[in-house]
């Protein structure tokens, strides 16, 4: 019994040693890298694009499987490495396959690209031109405007300037125009007979003179309006003192002219008084110079003197004087009224005589004064013989 | 002499497979010092390290190798050069595969790069449109 277990046990050691000995080893890395290998999802592709290498590393993995079921762990290592090589190759040239393919379509697409952008480019270059010249149209309008803008803004500049040109011109017309006014109240010489109103004209003429250099024109034209005015008034006020004053002047140099040519006249006596306002030059002629005694008619041939009195009267220069023909008697020889009456009587003749000499009827007066203005002591033959006359009287003032 | 010469062959014939394995070893020592010089080419052709595992992994088999030549396991060593032959065939085209891989990335982007100038000229057209439409209204 003991003998069969025993023999029993022996064989179970033996059967299960054998069978220990014939088990399959691990697999070995390389060949599960190779089963991975071949499982590649590009693996179809590899092996259309290298068939000879594929199938090479078919057999390795083949070799490898054998090597490793055969439990040659060495040899099986070998193979699937050498499998790996082969699958590893094929890929290569599989992804090599890909990458071109990947540039040529890469190519098409750029080259596509290229030619699309070229023409959108183009599209755009025209585009841009057209926006351009557009631009050129837009500005030009634009320049227009601002031409026209600035044509607008010059031409409202040359009007202001014209119309302040034409305010200056006005207002130096008016501050002429007062200039003249002062100078016109010079000429009768305002300074003197009306200083207040010429002293205040040439003021507010300075005044609008220098209104116009600032540029105030309204102001500058109301100064000069005011200062003509005033000079204006000026020289209406001073007007009548200075033309009588002229006058006057005037009247007392012509009648020392008129004085100092009477005086020439032979067969007169000359002289000048005054009676009121009025200043006289009085040419005597006596009565029996002209008339016969008791007499009013002038004799003949004796009126010769009054020749150059007439051209005395007649004269230009003295034709302003206004001339008296005053008859003169002396106190005695008659009735105060006969003495008038002869006295204008003859006065008349000579006035008569005198018209007829050319002498303006207008300028002259005739009358008598009997024997009230002697002008010699009527007690002597000689006084009274003096104060038988017929004067020839120039007034003036 | 005839005892001369067959002792002289007996000799030749002793030495011809020592000489054939001294032979043997200088020319797998050759291949193994070609393969080294290879696998150094390989390494400085993969600019973009894309192969580096497979050239150290070849380079390990070639120390490999040298060491089985020494022990005289020749047999074993020619496994490992054809092997190393064949990795390194491998590793040469997976440098070609990732140089046109390379290429096809450069060009891509290429396409890229020209869709977008496309897509701004594109745009820029749009909008020379809208503006050439605004200066023919303001004409």
């Amino acid at each position: 019994m003991t003998t069969v277990f025993r023999a029993s046990l022996l064989c179970v050691f033996a059967v299960s040693m054998l069978s220990l000995g014939c088990a399959t080893p691990p697999k070995p890395r390389e060949l599960d890298a190779l089963e991975k290998l071949r499982a590649n999802p590009d693996m179809p592709a590899a092996r259309k694009k290298a068939p000879d290498l594929c199938k090479k590393a078919d057999k390795a993995f083949s070799s490898a499987t054998d090597k490793w079921q055969s439990n040659d762990l060495n040899e099986s290592v070998n193979h699937a490495l050498l499998g790996q090589i082969y699958y590893s190759h094929a890929l290569a040239l599989s992804d090599q396959d890909k990458s071109n393919a990947r540039i040529a379509d890469a190519e098409d697409a750029l080259s596509a690209t290229t030619e699309e952008h070229e023409k959108a480019q183009k599209d755009l270059d025209d585009m841009n031109e057209k926006i351009g010249l557009l631009q050129k149209s837009v500005h030009k309008d634009e320049e227009m405007k601002a031409l026209e803008a600035q044509m607008a803004a010059d031409k409202k500049a040359n009007e202001d300037k014209l119309s302040q040109e034409k305010l200056r011109a006005e207002t130096g017309d008016k501050i002429s125009d007062a200039e003249l006014a002062v100078k016109t109240a010079e000429t009768v010489n305002a300074a003197k007979y009306a200083p207040e109103l010429y002293k205040s004209a040439a003021q507010i003429l300075a005044k609008a003179q220098t209104e116009m250099q600032a540029g105030q024109m309204q102001q500058a034209q109301s100064s000069a309006a005011i200062a003509k005015k005033t000079a204006d008034d000026a020289a209406a006020a001073a007007k009548p003192a200075y033309a009588r004053d002229s006058q006057t002047e005037e009247s007392r140099k012509k009648a020392d002219g008129l004085f100092a040519e009477a005086s020439r006249i032979p067969g007169v006596t000359t002289r000048r008084d005054v009676r009121g306002s009025l200043q006289r030059i009085i040419i005597a002629i006596p009565a029996e110079t002209m008339f016969t005694k008791k007499q009013t008619v002038l004799a003949p041939g004796r009126d010769s003197v009054l020749n150059p009195i007439a051209d005395l009267i007649k004269k230009k220069d003295y034709q302003d004087f206004p001339v008296q023909v005053v008859g003169h008697t002396d106190s005695k020889g008659g009735a105060q009224s006969a003495l008038l009456a002869m006295s204008g009587a003859r006065a008349q003749s000579v006035f008569n005589a005198l018209v007829t000499r050319g002498v303006d009827v207008r300028r002259m007066m005739a009358n008598g004064q009997g024997g009230a203005e002697p002008i010699a002591d009527g007690r002597t033959a000689a006084g009274r013989a003096s104060n038988h006359r017929v004067e020839i009287v120039f007034l003036y003032q | 002499m005839t005892r001369y010469a067959t002792v002289f062959l007996f000799l030749a014939f002793l030495a011809v497979p020592v000489l054939a394995r001294a032979g043997e070893a200088d020319d797998l020592q050759r291949q193994i010092d070609y393969l080294k010089q290879t696998t150094t080419d390989l390494e400085r052709q993969d600019e973009q390290k894309a192969v580096s595992s497979d050239i150290m992994m070849m380079r390990s088999w070639l120390d490999n190798g040298w060491t089985l030549r020494s022990q005289e396991k020749y047999d074993e060593v020619r496994i490992i050069l054809d092997r190393c032959e064949a990795q390194a065939n491998m590793v040469r085209q997976r440098l070609t595969a990732a140089k046109l891989s390379a290429q096809a990335a450069a060009k891509e982007d290429e396409v890229k790069r020209a869709r977008a100038q496309l897509a701004r000229t594109k745009k820029a057209l749009e909008n020379a449109k809208i503006q050439k439409a605004r200066l023919e209204g303001k004409v």
